[in-house]
């Protein structure tokens, strides 16, 4: 935000939590990892169950279980893997833009001493 | 609904019970996803920079609770399976419309005790209620403090003072709060009838066996047999024939796992609370300059109710499951340990630690969260 004192012209920081955005970032791949240790598991635990599991019970898991593991499970991976990156861009980002605000605030002492 | 229905129970039951300690971590997961995306969110980044992040850990939350459900009734669906052909094991068939009548009947009661056996382990609470209600207990001791009963040390023996003459009031609160009282006015301070009041490590001790220790008559008197009756008998019911683990047995490593777990679990409850008790009773004796009854009890009786609620929420219950799991891991690289040598069990335990400790860097701040 370019100030319109006497002052140099970016006084405030970039609004960016590094910590917290870490944070976040790391919790979104925890939270992957943890699906895909479940999913080891339970994948082929429900394919073994449904090998000699035959009736109308049967057909509703199974078109449960399918939506769950070709639709629904990666879908919310692709989401928290694309956020979790989404955040490590943003935080590049933000270190940058920083980067440049404190060049041209030098730029302003150095022009004004 | 005519026609045929087949399965082999023992694998719906095994992906049910797995399935759901799953659903449920990752329930906790979600809760501790959101709230770390509320706090970057609640930071408002600049908006160019980072725009608001969507709320995913509720959508693995519902994923979760949608998993639940499916995994629950799946297991209906072996326990169905089983009953139409008691005491069958291997593939079973049977008629579309029994398995649903026999679906219908079972979901009542079974899922109650199901329900009712995820929450009953662990429930230190409830020997520590006893220990404060009970005749002579914490309540009664500390009532009585109030009243001016006061144990003061004096060259080497323990006198009694204040409040010395009973039934100076007949009421039935007054007899509960004169059954704190000791019989006597003047005791050694090593007596046994004192020393626990007096010295922070009998006090520690006396009240530790009084939650683990059968020989001991307080051990049932203060209701500690209810916790281990109730932890045990649940852990029973989950490997019986009806329970989330049915598919394990009695002879599996998860049985024993799982009495392992809710016997250090109890035990250190049981620790806690009976080193939070001793302290309170050493602080508070040197802050008032005389032993305060009771204040002890009050204090064990604050952590088995935080310990229980604790173990009773979903948080709790995720931990134990990775407890569980954490221990038959342990066994697995023993046994690799001694099969294969130690250069692999080395490598091998590069990763188990990694593994341990992403679990932990991801559980603390959900515990906190909780909490």
């Amino acid at each position: 935000m370019l100030h319109d004192g006497g002052g140099p012209p970016f006084p405030d920081p970039v609004r960016f939590d590094h910590q917290l955005a870490s944070a976040a970032a790391t919790a979104l791949r925890d939270a992957v990892t943890k699906i895909r240790d479940a999913m080891s598991t339970d994948v082929p635990l429900g394919r073994t169950a449904l090998v000699n599991w035959r009736g109308p019970f049967a057909d509703q898991f199974r078109a449960t279980f399918d939506d769950q593991q070709q639709r629904a499970v990666p879908q919310l991976i692709d989401d928290l893997l694309a956020w979790a990156k989404r955040i490590d861009d943003a935080s590049a980002a933000a270190t940058a833009l920083q980067a440049q605000h404190d060049r041209a605030n030098q730029r302003w002492r150095e022009d004004n001493p | 609904m005519s026609g045929l229905s087949s399965a082999i129970p023992a694998d719906l039951l095994a992906y049910s019970a797995r399935g759901m300690d799953h659903a449920a971590g990752l329930g906790v997961v979600g809760k501790g996803l959101t709230a770390t995306l509320d706090a970057l969110n609640g930071s408002r980044p600049e908006p160019s920079i980072l725009p608001r992040v969507p709320a995913l850990g509720d959508d693995l939350l519902r994923l979760a609770t949608a998993k639940v459900d499916t995994d629950q009734w799946v297991g209906r669906v072996g326990l169905a399976f089983q009953a139409t052909n008691a005491g069958t094991t291997g593939l079973i068939a049977t008629g579309n419309d029994t398995l649903a009548a026999e679906l219908g009947k079972g979901s009542g009661i079974l899922d109650d005790l199901r329900s009712w056996s995820r929450v009953a382990k662990n429930q230190w609470w409830f020997p520590t209620v006893v220990a404060t209600l009970q005749p002579g207990g914490g309540l009664p001791s500390f009532l009585a403090w109030l009243k001016g009963y006061r144990l003061v040390e004096k060259d080497g023996y323990v006198i009694a003072k204040g409040w010395r003459y009973v039934f100076d009031d007949s009421s039935i609160f007054q007899r509960y709060i004169q059954t704190a009282r000791l019989p006597g006015t003047r005791y050694r301070l090593d007596g046994t009838e004192v020393r626990p009041f007096m010295d922070f490590e009998t006090g520690f001790w006396r009240n530790f066996s009084d939650g683990i220790n059968p020989a001991d008559a307080r051990f049932w008197k203060g209701g500690a047999w209810v916790g281990w009756a109730l932890t045990y008998g649940a852990d029973v019911f989950d490997y019986s024939s009806w329970g989330d683990h049915a598919s394990e047995g009695f002879a599996s490593k998860g049985f024993v796992n799982s009495l392992a777990v809710d016997t250090g679990i109890g035990a250190a409850t049981i620790g806690v609370s009976a080193l939070a008790s001793a302290g309170a009773a050493a602080a508070t004796g040197a802050a008032f300059g005389s032993v305060v009854p009771g204040v002890g009890t009050l204090a064990g009786l604050a952590v088995g109710l935080g310990v229980g609620f604790f173990m009773a929420s979903p948080v709790g219950q995720h931990v134990r499951t990775e407890l569980v799991d954490g221990l038959g891991s342990a066994e697995d690289w023993a046994g690799h340990a001694i099969s294969t040598g130690y250069d692999d069990a080395k490598h091998w335990a590069g990763s188990e630690l990694h593994n341990a400790e992403s679990f932990f860097t991801s559980m603390v701040p959900h515990i906190g969260f909780h909490l």
